[in-house]
């Protein structure tokens, strides 16, 4: 009987089956070794089928991820029996009576597979739809369209990552849980700063937020933040700014529109993730010289205390700058830097502070910004044409059009 | 007052590419379409049936001969049935375009059950 024993109280959380695909990943990939890789995501796949052909009818379960759990434990189960290798049911123990495994081993696990999928020698093009798939369950169509690939190269490069994975051992697997953890960790940061600025920029021609990406990355920054053996300062600083810069989202695209920083909505900001954020911020202060993130996510919190563009205090914003361009020559950073220089200094300032690099002709904001400093300076032809210069270079419509309200400059 | 029968022909293989997040959100559509329906009154019942072919007993010059089927191929079977009250067959099919079989471009096959005065 449909939904007969259906009951109301059981309600899906948000995102439950990518979450536990991830898991499911991580602790079966624990188990048999990196090798076998395919077999893993075939149970998976399996359970989260069994799910979706089941719950529709009998409802919901008490306990959906001990449900899967179980189901996937069942199939691994089978798949040992069938290879004649029942010698390894040994390896599930804390699956056979059905509860989810316990939290903090599979945190060890989902880190380990982290680990993995953002091994350097991967490098971010193979790293992060990787991770994607492996860490996040994402298919192979979501991963292209989170990434802007064609399906076809987003397939490749899942296939290349997962070549390599057959080739390892299981024992590569355990190593990764060995005192190394800690210096491995900088190429994982960056791969989870890297998927959420693929998230949070501008370079969709059609949709130019995919939160998911945001979410997932802030999810596994969580994750290392929180777990004893990959906590430092510098993921708290990574995890604070995730969650400042994800708590502006709702202000930062309202309907089709762009909304930038100094027209938002500040109501609309998500308090409790800035709290969250603030609190990792406060976790990530120690002696040693603040990183990158400490620089970027302290100016995000500067903004998120702020109850406006104007109220800003923008001698912190701009110390911070001074800090960042000494260890990060990114010269995006240098054209950020630059506006905080005209809040501070006025626009003549900002334009000789705006850097002059090749590399940035080709970006939108770098003309935007300057014909934004020509225009208070009264320049008002050189910022029309840095206008359109912008315009002409804008990765999406939306951008476009957030151009085109930037001044009076109309369009044709 | 009718009672209809929904027969969701299904063929599972399309079904082994969905991803995790499009398999959570059938599973949320499936329950907000079998609320909606079960609370205004017309959704009675239904019951999943197994993926496989079945069996089908045919009468020939040799006698029964009994076979898979009706459906020769996995592909194309009848996955499972609702029953519902509806006031006519147009009433019944508002209910089965909002179900997400429907919707997910399956089809649903809608028949009366007969009932005797």
């Amino acid at each position: 009987m449909v939904q007969a024993h259906d009951s109301p109280a059981v309600e899906l959380a948000d995102r439950l089956f990518r979450r536990e695909s991830g898991r499911m990943t991580a602790i079966l990939l624990r188990r048999f070794g990196p090798s076998a890789v395919d077999d893993v995501e075939d149970i998976v796949q399996e359970a989260l089928l069994r799910a979706c052909q089941t719950w529709p009818w009998k409802g919901i379960p008490d306990n959906p991820a001990g449900w899967l759990w179980r189901v996937a434990a069942r199939l691994a189960l089978d798949r040992l029996r069938r290879a004649d290798r029942l010698d390894m049911t040994g390896t599930l123990p804390d699956v056979a009576d059905g509860r989810a495994p316990d939290d903090l081993l599979v945190a060890d696990d989902e880190l380990r597979l982290l680990f993995l999928c953002c091994d350097p020698v991967n490098g971010p093009e193979t790293a992060i739809p990787l991770t994607l798939r492996l860490a996040c369950g994402f298919s192979t169509r979501e991963i292209a369209a989170a990434l802007l690939l064609d399906e076809a190269t987003a397939a490749q490069r899942i296939s290349r990552g997962k070549a390599r994975l057959r080739g390892l051992q299981a024992g590569d697997l355990t190593a990764l849980a060995g005192n190394d953890l800690a210096l491995r960790l900088h190429p994982v940061l960056n791969t989870l700063y890297l998927l959420f600025d693929g998230g949070y920029g501008a370079n969709d021609p059609t949709r130019w937020i995919r939160e998911e990406l945001c979410v997932e990355a802030t999810r596994l920054c969580v994750l290392l933040a929180g777990h004893p053996k990959t906590t430092s300062p510098e993921v708290h600083a990574l995890a604070a700014l995730f969650h400042l810069l994800t708590a502006r989202l709702p202000a930062r695209q309202v309907r089709e529109e762009l909304v930038d920083l100094e027209r938002q909505d500040r109501a609309l900001w998500d308090r409790r993730l800035i709290g969250t954020g603030l609190r990792h911020l406060e976790r990530s202060l120690g002696t040693a010289p603040p990183t990158v993130w400490h620089l970027l996510a302290g100016i995000a919190a500067e903004h998120a205390r702020s109850a406006h563009w104007r109220d800003t205090d923008w001698q912190v914003i701009l110390d911070h700058y001074d800090q960042l361009v000494l260890i990060s020559d990114d010269p995006i950073v240098a054209l950020n830097r630059a506006v905080a220089v005209a809040q501070v200094a006025g626009p003549v300032a900002g334009l000789a502070a705006v850097p002059d690099e090749a590399s940035l002709l080709d970006y939108h904001l770098y003309h935007a910004t300057r014909a934004r400093f020509l225009r208070d300076m009264g320049r008002r032809e050189e910022a029309g044409s840095a206008l359109r210069r912008a315009i002409d270079l804008a990765p999406n419509a939306a951008v476009r059009d957030h151009l085109y309200k930037q001044d009076e400059v109309s369009p044709g | 007052m009718g009672q209809f029968m929904l027969l969701l022909h299904d063929d599972a293989s399309e079904d082994a590419e969905l991803s995790a997040a499009e398999m959570q959100d059938i599973i949320a559509r499936y329950r907000a379409w079998s609320q909606k329906w079960r609370e205004s009154g017309h959704l009675t019942g239904g019951e999943k049936l197994t993926d496989d072919p079945g069996r089908i007993i045919r009468s020939g010059a040799q006698g029964m001969i009994v076979s898979d089927g009706p459906y020769s191929e996995t592909k194309d079977v009848i996955g499972g049935y609702f029953l519902i009250v509806a006031e006519d067959y147009a009433a019944a099919e508002t209910i089965a375009r909002d179900c997400p079989h429907a919707q997910r471009g399956k089809p649903v096959e809608i028949r009366q059950i007969h009932t005797f005065d």
